[in-house]
């Protein structure tokens, strides 16, 4: 923008001169274009220090524009609605001219100010009507205008004085300052200048300090007439600094309503002008041979200009705008400046720069206010205007003039759209950009589109505005456009005017558009002196260009314009700069990773081409190298022989080290495992792959070696070239061959090994090498790196693809790197998992049955076999596992104590040496316990070999068994009828206290208990003996089993599932006869058995718990019971025997109401009703005969007896006995049948 | 030489790998476009991350144009597997719908080419009935409505 002037094109701000603040003349350069012989204002003055005007001055400058910066300085964080331009100046301040001097008669420009009308008019001295004025005739504008309300006519003058202090002087010093404001005051009235005035009284002492004070200030106030508002201050100049702030800010927002009423008032002279209609009389006669001056549309261009500035000034934009866009039609109107004015006139120029900076700033506001596709309609709009303009009326827009303005707008497009960028309206932008510019970090490529727009038509990507790298970019290309046409530019129009003929420079000015850019000659000149002005500028922009993109978050546009900018460098032979440049790029290559092949060919060949320009053997290799990659299309022309390259340099020895920067190295070799498991110190199977990728001219020197290294453990495999090994015939594309690897060097701890083989590899070949290498130390190893040299005469390249040892996302790529194209079974074929050795002794278990019986003692014998080729020495440790509840006991056969903890403490056995091949046994003999347990018996064998001590080997052997309970018992107590007598109520039997135990003189009853037994083993069993133990009896009783050796078991063969049965009859008898309580037992039963063929006769005793029983006593009870036939029955007899026994064992006389109810079922004899009573401790037995009344089938008898206890009204349950049955109902006989049920 | 025409058309990849690149000009511009495709890419690569930005709907597989450069205008269409068709015209006032046309024939032709059995996913498109289709597509872009 710096072609337009700055101050023609730069934002405004108020312009406020601050008087009295300077010593002597004022500080800022005079435009010396514009007179100042205008309007002087001043007096005595302020008299301050340099000190304190410099403080206040300071303080003022915060919220100050510089008069030559654009750029709102920040520090103040004031909006551009509070910045001013301040200026500051001595006691005085002179006015630029407001009227020109009248060329009739020069006199004094004051005098003059009113006129006659008709007669000569005076105008401003840059006004087309002024013959002084360099817009004389027919100007449109001037950037002096700018100029002179940018620096010159102020909106606001503020006079700063200095009160006396001296108190005998204060009053005439104040009368002195009231004069000479009303002078200053009246004599700004009296002119034509609009300026507001403004008074500021400083004095040191504040108004609270002296009490006088505020009387002479208010006193100066009314005198002087001054706006107590916003034309009369007061700072004490002793205040701190923020004190003075607090002082200086009210007064510069106080300025501000006034300033922007100075701009408004000078809008509406400019309106008035406007309106006016007619152009206003020139100060000058019409003259001959000059034009007539302006025409209307100039003249209206002009007024919207001014107004367009004036609402600038305002910080309205919007009404700028407006002002702006009506002062552009009004010069491309069809009567307006560029249609009627010839292109040769100096005017034609001066106006299309007006008419740029028309746009500039209309561009700038429509920005600021938030309308960016706007802006760019408008710019499209205006370009297609000036291009037609030009094509129709001016030089047209072929040559690079044009293109250098379009260039120069690319750049001022691109420094708009990054100063004045509207701020994002989308609030998700807003909160995300973190740094003050918000486009920068918007990271979009177009700006939103304002709504107004999107209402309309859908909008085109060229209708949004395009961050400012599109504009730079842009920029580049027209300038490389403009540098191209330069270069074409015809011989003799490249002679400086000096030396070519008349015609040809006349000529020229009408071919040439040198708006703002040199006549061909210079141009031409620049294109000479190696292009450098030109390139410049393009190196420039681009390097802009470049910036934004990235900042943008378009890597690859930014890449594609580094690119281009390298390509420039090095067309312009700048083979420096751009080898740096074409490296860095070619390094961080995006569209290798992407496998963009043509343009990684683009990136590498300029590389290369650049590199033999500078001489980098490295690079020439590294970039001929990947040009020889297949995915790469040959180049027509380029020498492939990388031999030759090398020797074409005479230095010595060297090493050309390839970083595998390709995503796709030209030769790959990659070493996978056949499985993914191997043993430490067992040959695992591998094969190694390598594959050329080069294409057909590629001349690749001579593979040498192939080296592979792995990750996480020491393992290195090398493959070197040698034509006696495994020749291969070549003429196969695909070879497969095994090759020997020798272990090279034990020293190192890297086990490398080595082989030798015919590596000739032709381009697009792949050879496989089958081989076996030994890994010693456990762990997982994986391809870390390959290393591929290559040997020519001198020179060895080796290329070196490694893979970073990051997770596990480039892990599964990483076999891609290596071998691209590869498709394996398994995901990752290039590592392996050495397990550690495996142990070779044998463990077995011999005699261990899956399921053991509780109580059981057994034996296991543990068989080692040593199937190592060597003597191992052993150690075992034997335990068992889980059984939680413990009880397990454990010894080694010879043993005589078990060992009580088998947990924590495993039985230890040192077996010593056994050599190969041998075997060695020993026994363990199980106590198995008592309760029911899951275990695992786990044999663990700790050896080590002969020829390596130091590696320990252990081998586990573990095998199951669970413990169960052989038997399940069930049991069933029925009561008897106690044969013996029953103590005599009427006599105390005789004890003995000194009898221990003591005799039981109770009531004894006797019980039947049935135990059943149920075989749960899995094998037979064979049961010799059961028996009952009673363990325990409650309430003081004693209890006695009678063992009938009538159904003893005998070595019973029991089988699964089978049930065996043995009964037992218990007496019961309190110690005590008075003792009522029931009584408990609890017993225990006894099982002896053995297992079915077992070697032994040893029996094991089960001890099974009897549930409680509980004995009722005290109470009258009835029992039935099945008298057994006392002779053998007749044929024909089914006549059954009953004997009901009532018992009264309490102490009270008790009588019984007995009934026996008939039924049709059968016929009785005995007592059909009977009252029976029955003295303490006594009991009495009926017997009742019953014939069945069935046929001679057998049948069930219920005969029912009620026993009623007639005392207590009870009734007496009938307790059947054994042989008998009974159900809910009562009492059940079997009889008839084939067995008679009296059995 | 029609009036309307496509000068390059492209498959990019879901790893933005180029799949098929074709340009139907003079072999100097192929460079050229190439990079221009290239480029577009960033554009691609915002309209799918900030969708709401760019305005357009992202349920939409036609990305409309990405960007007009000096004298192409770029356009692009996204498959749901991510792969993007990118197509570079010369013409000035080319109409959306014909774009939209020309992106729904070519999706079909692509759906078609991979789904060939023998087309490894994610490798370059070398099917010869590709790129007579595709060149068919290109042949007939904009006849529909030109008449």
């Amino acid at each position: 923008m710096d072609d337009y002037g700055r101050s023609y094109v730069d934002p405004c701000y108020p312009l406020v001169v601050l008087a009295g603040l300077a010593q002597g003349e004022e500080e800022d350069a005079q435009p010396s274009a514009i007179q100042r012989n205008g309007l002087k204002l001043g007096g005595t003055g302020s008299n301050l220090s340099k000190d304190t005007a410099d403080r206040i001055w300071n303080e003022f400058e915060r919220f100050g524009v510089r008069p030559s910066g654009a750029a709102p300085d920040e520090k103040s964080g004031a909006s551009n609605a509070q910045l001013y331009v301040f200026r500051r100046c001595g006691n005085e301040y002179s006015f630029p001219t407001r009227k020109a001097v009248s060329q009739a008669s020069p006199a004094d420009i004051e005098t003059q100010e009113i006129m006659s009308p008709g007669a000569n008019v005076l105008h401003s001295p840059l006004s087309p009507l002024s013959p002084g004025s360099p817009l004389y005739p027919d100007g449109v504008m001037t950037p002096l205008w700018m100029q002179k309300h940018r620096q010159l006519t102020p909106a606001f003058v503020l006079f700063f004085y200095q009160l006396s202090t001296d108190e005998k002087m204060q009053s005439l010093h104040d009368n002195q300052l009231k004069q000479e404001i009303n002078t200053i005051r009246l004599r700004l009235d009296e002119s034509s200048y609009k300026t507001r005035l403004g008074v500021v009284l400083l004095s040191d002492t504040s108004v609270a300090d002296d009490p006088d004070l505020e009387e002479r200030l208010n006193n100066i106030k009314r005198t002087t007439k001054l706006d107590s508002k916003s034309g009369f201050f007061f700072i004490q100049t002793n205040a701190n600094q923020a004190a003075l702030t607090s002082l200086v800010e009210p007064i510069v927002f106080a300025l501000r309503p006034p300033a922007l009423e100075y701009y408004r008032d000078l809008t509406r002279h400019a309106r008035r002008k406007r309106d006016r209609g007619s152009p206003a009389v020139s100060s000058t006669p019409n003259t001959p041979g000059v034009s007539q001056g302006l025409s209307r549309s100039s003249w209206n261009a002009r007024h919207e200009f001014k107004m367009g500035v004036f609402a600038d000034y305002r910080q309205e934009p919007d009404v700028a705008a407006r002002h702006y866009n009506t002062a552009l039609d009004s010069l491309f109107h069809p009567e307006g400046f560029f249609e009627n004015v010839t292109n040769w006139s100096p005017r034609w120029n001066e106006t299309r720069k007006f008419a740029d900076i028309l746009a500039i700033r209309f561009i700038r506001c429509q920005l600021i206010n938030g309308l960016p596709s706007s802006a760019v309609m408008f710019w499209n709009h205006y370009r297609s205007r000036i291009s037609s303009i030009l094509t129709r009326k001016g030089k047209g827009t072929s040559d690079y003039g044009w293109l250098a303005w379009e260039a120069r707008w690319s750049v001022i497009m691109a420094e708009l759209t990054t100063n004045y960028t509207p701020v994002s309206t989308d609030q998700s932008s807003k909160k995300s950009s973190t740094g003050s510019n918000p486009i920068a970090t918007a990271g979009s490529v177009y700006f939103p589109a304002e709504r107004q727009i999107l209402s309309d038509d859908p909008l085109h990507p060229w209708h949004l505005l395009h961050h400012s790298g599109y504009w730079y970019k842009l920029g580049a290309t027209f300038t490389r456009a403009r540098r191209w046409l330069a270069a074409k530019i015809p011989v003799e129009d490249r002679l400086p005017p000096g030396q070519s003929p008349a015609a040809a420079v006349a000529r020229r000015s009408e071919r040439y558009d040198t708006y703002l850019c040199p006549d061909p000659p210079e141009e031409y000149e620049k294109i000479k002196e190696g292009g450098s002005v030109h390139d410049d500028i393009i190196v420039k922009l681009l390097g802009e260009a470049m910036n934004q993109f990235s900042q943008h978050d378009q890597a690859r546009m930014s890449a594609f314009l580094k690119l281009s900018l390298g390509k420039h460098l090095l067309t312009i032979e700048k083979h420096d700069d751009a080898y740096g440049i074409l490296k860095s790029i070619w390094q961080d290559n995006p569209w290798r990773q992407a496998q963009w092949f043509d343009l990684v060919r683009d990136a590498s060949l300029s590389l290369h081409l650049s590199a033999l320009k500078t001489n980098d053997l490295e690079t020439q290799v590294a970039t001929l190298w990947e040009l020889s990659h297949q995915s790469l299309h040959s180049v027509d022309g380029l020498n492939y022989n990388i031999a030759r390259l090398l020797n074409s340099d005479d230095r010595g020895e060297r090493l050309v080290r390839l970083e595998s920067l390709q995503a796709d190295c030209l030769v790959s070799a990659i070493c996978l495992f056949d499985k993914t498991q191997g043993h430490a110190g067992e040959p695992t199977p591998a094969r190694i792959i390598l594959h050329s990728r080069a294409h057909a001219e590629a001349q690749l020197i001579p593979l040498e070696a192939v080296e592979l290294e792995f990750e996480g453990n020491l393992l290195r495999i090398i493959i070197q070239s040698s034509l006696e090994g495994t020749t291969l015939p070549s003429a196969e594309t695909k070879n497969a061959a095994s090759i020997n690897l020798e272990l090279s060097d034990g020293g190192s701890p890297t086990s490398t090994w080595t082989g030798k083989t015919d590596l000739t590899l032709a381009p697009n070949q792949t050879k496989v090498f089958k081989t076996r290498v030994v890994i010693r130390e456990t762990g997982l190893i994986v391809l870390k790196s390959a290393s591929i040299k290559f040997k020519s005469d001198r020179t060895t390249i080796e290329q070196v693809t490694t893979v970073s040892p990051s997770g596990q996302p480039a892990r599964s790529r990483a076999l891609e790197r290596f071998l691209p194209g590869i498709r394996t079974l398994r995901s990752s074929p290039q590592q392996l998992e050495v397990l550690p050795k495996p142990p070779k002794l044998e463990i077995h278990t011999i005699d261990l049955e899956k399921v053991y019986y509780t109580d059981e003692m057994t034996s296991i014998t543990i068989e080692l076999f040593n199937h190592e080729a060597e003597t191992a020495h052993v150690n075992i440790g034997v335990r068992l596992l889980g059984g939680d509840e413990g009880g397990f006991k454990m010894k080694w056969v010879e043993d005589d104590e078990f060992n009580e903890v088998p947990h924590t403490k495993p039985l230890q056995w040192a077996a010593g040496a056994l050599g190969a091949a041998a075997t060695s046994t020993r026994t363990i003999t199980l106590q198995i316990p008592s309760l029911p347990a899951d275990t695992s018996l786990e044999v663990h064998a700790h050896y080590y070999l002969d020829s390596d001590r130091n590696t320990p080997i252990s081998k586990i052997a573990t095998a199951d068994a669970i413990v169960v309970c052989p038997f399940e018992p069930s049991f069933a107590i029925l009561p008897m009828i106690q044969p013996d007598a029953w103590p005599d109520f009427f006599s105390i039997p005789d004890s003995d206290a000194n009898e221990t135990p003591a005799k039981a003189i109770g009531i004894a009853t006797r019980w039947s208990i049935t135990a059943s037994l149920a075989s749960y083993a899995s094998t037979a069993l064979v049961v010799s003996d059961i028996s009952l133990f009673v363990s325990g009896v409650g309430a003081d009783g004693q209890a006695r089993v009678l063992d009938t050796n009538d159904d003893k078991v005998d070595d019973r063969r029991v089988e699964p599932k089978e049930q065996i049965e043995r009964v037992f009859t218990l007496d019961m008898q309190k110690a005590d006869l008075d003792e009522r309580r029931a009584t408990t037992a609890t017993a225990k039963l006894d099982v002896a058995w053995r297992r079915a063929g077992a070697e032994t006769d040893e029996l094991v005793h089960t001890v099974l718990e009897v549930p409680r029983m509980s004995f009722p006593s005290g109470e009258p009870r009835v029992l039935a019971a099945l008298v057994p036939a006392s002779a053998p029955s007749k044929e024909g007899d089914v006549s059954v025997l009953v004997d009901f026994v009532l018992e009264n064992p309490s102490l009270h006389f008790l009588s019984f109401g007995i009934t026996m109810e008939l039924s049709e079922e059968y016929a009785f004899s005995g007592p059909k009703a009977k009252t029976l009573h029955l003295l303490p401790m006594s009991r009495r037995t009926l017997r009742y005969t019953f014939v069945p009344l069935g046929s001679g089938e057998k049948q069930r008898l219920q005969p029912k007896l009620s026993v009623v206890d007639l005392y207590f009204n009870k009734k007496l349950e009938v307790q059947a006995t054994k042989g008998l049955d009974a159900d809910e109902e009562g009492l059940l006989i079997w009889v008839g049948g084939d067995d008679n049920s009296a059995t | 030489m029609p009036e309307k025409m496509i000068v390059c058309v492209a498959v990019v990849g879901h790893q933005n790998n180029p799949l098929y690149i074709q340009s139907f000009t003079e072999a100097d511009d192929a460079l050229k476009l190439h990079h221009i495709v290239h480029c577009s890419l960033d554009v691609v690569d915002e309209r799918v991350n900030n969708p709401k930005k760019s305005g357009s709907p992202l349920n939409e597989t036609f990305l409309g144009l990405l960007y007009p450069t000096e004298n192409y205008k770029v356009y692009g269409y996204l498959t749901n597997t991510k792969v993007k068709f990118i197509v570079v015209t010369t013409d000035l006032d080319v109409r959306d719908a014909d774009v939209r046309n020309f992106f729904r024939r070519f999706h079909a032709a692509y759906v078609d080419a991979v789904s060939n059995p023998f087309h490894v996913p994610g490798k370059k498109i070398t099917s010869r009935t590709f790129a007579e289709r595709v060149s068919t597509i290109v042949k007939s872009f904009g006849l529909s409505s030109a008449g």
